[in-house]
């Protein structure tokens, strides 16, 4: 045992040379075996991520898109705009897409192809004659007319995490002309010619490090670049060069250039916007110039490339000399590589850098409305999916309308704080716009400010809604056509309700006058308290409850008799709804900000189909739009016509809560239901009313749009009589005070007024009699 | 002369029976709206001008809607992906058309048969009815909504 123990010691001791090779052999095997897992990890990895889906892809929320068509009400100067919005370049000529030139009352234009869901859109000239605000003809190249064409929709914002990565990925077919070929030429002349790096540009880089004494150059090939920006970090160290190495050598081993360099071209950092930052020349193209990147041209293109070598540096905003040096720098490599000629370098290096005024990728410019798509997305989508999957989301938003809405918020909130002298930026106010019919939601106001991420009122702010409910109690009363039509003679008298347990509940008119026996089409337009509570006590609070449950308000409602009054809390967009049914004739429809939803790929994934349900009768919503026209002719609302012109048929109703708190207006015309709430964050009272605050929200805004008249056209089981309001008796036309009013078949009233039997010859046979003719 | 004269009294009976014309009466002012701020002068205020005294509020004829032509060539369209049975396309091109046309019946009347085939009785139901409550005096779109709606009626029995 001892003599074995020392002969190991004599053997470990003893170091001959045939040793040393061995554990060098053995080490190198190691080495070589350790390096081979590396390279096959590496390997894996790259393959891993380069295949499939690269990138965590933010959802793109899109606008509606503008239809155009001969006789639509389209004023030339909101069009144009629209087509400024979308990044059309105003031209001499109209050769390409996204082209547009305004000759007189003529607008000439070139459309980009879009895939809708229901369609493809092409490419093609289109001229837009206008008229007196009307689209009045729409014509081809040959001067033939067209009925129908449409704008591609705007992108208006997206769904992003806090720090985010964005872009928007291309393909090399959707590039334009010159720029993989300037790429090339300025960031790596060998690239189709190395396997991943270049011996010749490391030497050069080498050279340069060493005369400077710093590492300086990177000698980076377009796939080492790549590996950087994909893979790796920016630190300039020996030893991730040489991993970058290898990993470039493993990239170009496994995909081909024109993979490696379309990968580069979505990868590659190009500014910043904001917490996002815009990579890839899809998105820098959208960032920089308002337009697709196909469309660029030579200069726009020449910016971009230069700009990959430092964004930041680059930034044609804050550094618009140096950006410019070194557009020009890009295009003479492009002449001299013989990319362009001469006479297009120097038209090119002539043109000044037409960036856009801002960029062209705000991420959040209506955050209000972008609030409402998010809230109606998660519902079907997971915030996962909506942050990674590159989901492109196209909404009913309609740009006109909300331009419209921010300018009437802006001009009448101010107004109103000068006119009752109230402090500036006392009252705040939250609007909707949506499409009658279709349940669109068009736009939205979540705050005085346009554009300010804060608290979304439209959304969140429940307030007291106040005389805004009380179309449904008048609903209620004729909906039962034996017992109340709009000639039922209500008592105005002040009204007590015993309460259990409290004391009764009283409710007065806002002018603490009683106005005796009202018609109901009366009581409603001037919005009397009594009459209403009564009648709604009348009609017991649940049918009341009923009817504003069938309106569409889903949540819970205090079954009390204050609620005959709007003692209740909704958002502006609860009662978009409940006014939504209204003005769709008693047709409920879900309130939609989505129209459909398509993959990254543009393949389409969910639609979010139109769906109805009729829940009046035509015949009593008849005349429940004939008492909100009554509101807004000769009731509290008529201060709407202060804007409208009277041919413009709308309806409407007023809104005040207890103590002057809450200030609504909510109606329609033919095409647009808005509703607008002002009030103060603190709850505070205000000296302005439903018609005295937000209505001059409401009849600026309805002024401003393109609206048409409500069409309030008779359906069939309603008859026309004319009647003393009075006494609610049959009377004639011309007799004193004499209405015309809708009933529906067989609740007119049995009694005639005096006037009635006296009744007197037709004018116009009278004068004939006179004069003998 | 005679025939001046007549043109005077008529034109000064016109006035007469203008100026005594029964228009409606409203019930004194609006409740509720205050008077503006006692130390502001109506000319410094914003709001415009009162509106002139109330009109009647009469129903009134459907009105051609400037859309119906491009309206017509999508409802076309329409017809064509229900003919080969692509209803989702269909549906998605009606309602294209019902955002330029709300009230047009044949939208209704596409949609409604579009959900028929796709055994969305209920849906398909509703659509008929609004397609019917547009409808007005068009008594064929008629006829044929309720042609749909009777089977719709035949299926849910």
């Amino acid at each position: 045992m001892a003599a074995g123990r020392k002969r190991k010691r004599t053997k470990s001791g003893r170091k001959s040379p045939g040793r040393w090779w061995r554990w060098l052999v053995i080490g190198t095997l190691l080495g070589i075996i350790v390096a081979s897992v590396g390279v096959v990890l590496l390997d894996l990895l790259i393959r891993a991520k380069f295949t499939g889906s690269k990138w965590a892809l933010p959802a793109h929320v899109y606008s509606r898109s503008l239809d155009l068509y001969p006789g639509q009400s389209l004023r030339q100067e909101r069009f144009v705009w629209e087509l400024q919005q979308l990044g059309y370049r105003s031209s001499s000529t109209i050769n390409s897409a996204g082209e547009y030139r305004i000759s007189g009352n003529q607008v000439q234009l070139y459309l980009r192809a879009f895939r809708f869901w229901d369609g493809d859109e092409t490419a093609r000239y289109v001229a837009a004659t206008f008229s007196g605000g009307t689209l009045s003809r729409l014509t081809n190249q040959q001067g033939q007319p067209l009925p129908l064409v449409r704008l591609e929709p705007l992108l208006i914002g997206g769904i992003y995490p806090e720090q985010v990565e964005d872009r928007i990925p291309v393909r090399m077919e959707q590039l334009p002309p010159y720029l993989a070929d300037a790429l090339i030429a300025v960031e790596d002349r060998e690239f189709y010619r190395h396997h991943g790096i270049s011996l010749k540009g490391i030497s050069r880089a080498m050279l340069s490090n060493l005369h400077s004494g710093k590492m300086a150059q990177g000698g980076s090939t377009i796939t080492q670049q790549l590996v950087k920006n994909f893979y790796l970090n920016n630190q300039r160290t020996l030893s991730r060069k040489a991993l970058e190495a290898v990993m470039a050598i493993l990239l170009e081993w496994h995909y081909s250039k024109t993979e490696i360099l379309e990968t580069y071209i979505n990868e590659v950092y190009l500014g910043q916007a904001g917490k996002r930052a815009i990579h890839g020349f899809g998105l820098a193209s959208q960032h920089y110039f308002r337009q697709p990147l196909r469309e660029l041209d030579i200069h726009q293109v020449a910016l971009l490339v230069g700009m990959v070598k430092g964004a930041s540096y680059y930034d044609p905003w804050r550094n618009g000399e140096r950006a410019l040096q070194r557009r020009n720098l890009v295009i003479n490599i492009m002449a001299e590589r013989q990319l362009i000629d001469a006479q297009q370098a120097a038209r090119a290096e002539r043109t000044p850098l037409g960036i856009s005024a801002h960029p062209g990728t705000d991420s959040n410019p209506f955050p209000a409305y972008l609030e409402l798509v998010k809230r109606q997305l998660r519902e079907d989508y997971q915030d996962r999916d909506l942050r990674n999957e590159g989901l492109r989301v196209f909404t009913n938003f309609d740009p006109q309308v909300q331009r419209q809405l921010e300018e009437s918020v802006t001009a009448q909130i101010g107004a109103v704080e000068r006119d009752y002298r109230l402090a500036k930026n006392t009252l705040e106010t939250a609007a909707v716009v949506v499409r009658v019919g279709t349940g669109d939601v068009l736009a939205l106001a979540g705050g005085r400010q346009a554009g300010f991420a804060g608290f979304n009122r439209a959304l969140d702010a429940s307030r007291s809604v106040g005389s805004t409910l009380k179309p449904a109690v008048y609903l209620a009363a004729l909906e039962q056509p034996r017992r109340y039509t709009l000639a039922t003679l209500v008592s105005d008298a002040p009204v007590s309700f015993p309460i259990a347990g409290n004391a009764p509940w009283e409710p007065r008119n806002y002018d603490r006058t009683n106005h005796g026996d009202v018609p109901l089409y009366r009581a409603l337009a001037q919005s009397y308290n009594q009459a209403t509570a009564r009648l709604g006590m009348e009609l017991g609070v649940s049918s009341v409850v009923d009817v504003i449950r069938r309106l569409g308000y889903e949540q819970s409602l205090p079954e009390v008799p204050a609620l005959t009054l709007g003692g209740v809390t909704m958002t502006p967009l609860d009662v978009a709804g409940i006014y939504h049914t209204i003005a769709a004739d008693g047709f409920y429809t879900q309130l939609r900000a989505i129209n459909s939803v398509y993959t990254v790929d543009n393949q389409p994934l969910k639609r979010y189909p139109y769906n109805v349900e009729q829940r009046f009768s035509p015949q009593a919503m008849h005349l429940l739009h004939y008492a909100l026209q009554s509101v807004v002719r000769e009731g509290t609302g008529k201060g709407v016509y202060r804007w409208l012109p009277q041919s413009m048929v709308v309806a409407g109703k007023t809104g005040t809560s207890n103590g002057q708190r809450d200030s609504w207006f909510s109606g329609y015309s033919g095409n647009y239901l808005s509703v607008v709430w002002m009030g103060r964050d603190d709850n505070e009272k205000m000296p302005v009313t439903g018609g005295t605050g937000a209505l001059r929200v409401w009849a600026e805004l309805m002024a401003r749009l393109d609206n048409q008249p409500f069409p309030f056209t008779r359906p069939e089981g309603v008859v026309y009589h004319w009647v003393d309001p009075g006494s609610g008796s049959l009377t004639e036309e011309g007799c004193a005070g004499a209405h015309y009013l809708p009933f529906v078949v067989g609740s007119e009233p049995q009694l005639h007024s005096p006037c009635y039997r006296r009744q007197t010859p037709d004018v116009v046979d009278w004068l004939k009699g006179v004069l003998n003719w | 002369m005679n025939s001046c004269f007549k043109g005077v009294l008529v034109a000064a009976m016109a006035l007469t029976v203008a100026a005594c014309a029964p228009f409606p009466t409203p019930h004194g002012e609006p409740t509720r709206v205050p008077p503006p701020p006692i130390d502001t002068p109506p000319s410094e205020r914003t709001e415009r001008p009162l509106p002139p005294p109330p009109v009647q509020i009469i129903p009134q004829q459907k009105i051609a809607d400037p859309a119906e032509v491009a309206v017509a060539g999508l409802l076309h369209d329409a017809w064509g992906h229900y003919q080969r049975d692509n209803y989702d396309a269909a549906i998605a091109v009606a309602e294209r058309a019902q955002r330029l046309d709300a009230r047009n019946p044949e939208v209704y009347l596409v949609l409604a048969s579009s959900y028929l085939a796709q055994a969305q009785l209920n849906l398909a139901e509703q659509l008929v009815r609004k397609g019917i409550a547009f409808s007005g005096s068009d008594s064929g779109m008629r006829s044929r909504l309720q042609q749909v709606l009777g089977q719709i009626e035949a299926r849910t029995r």
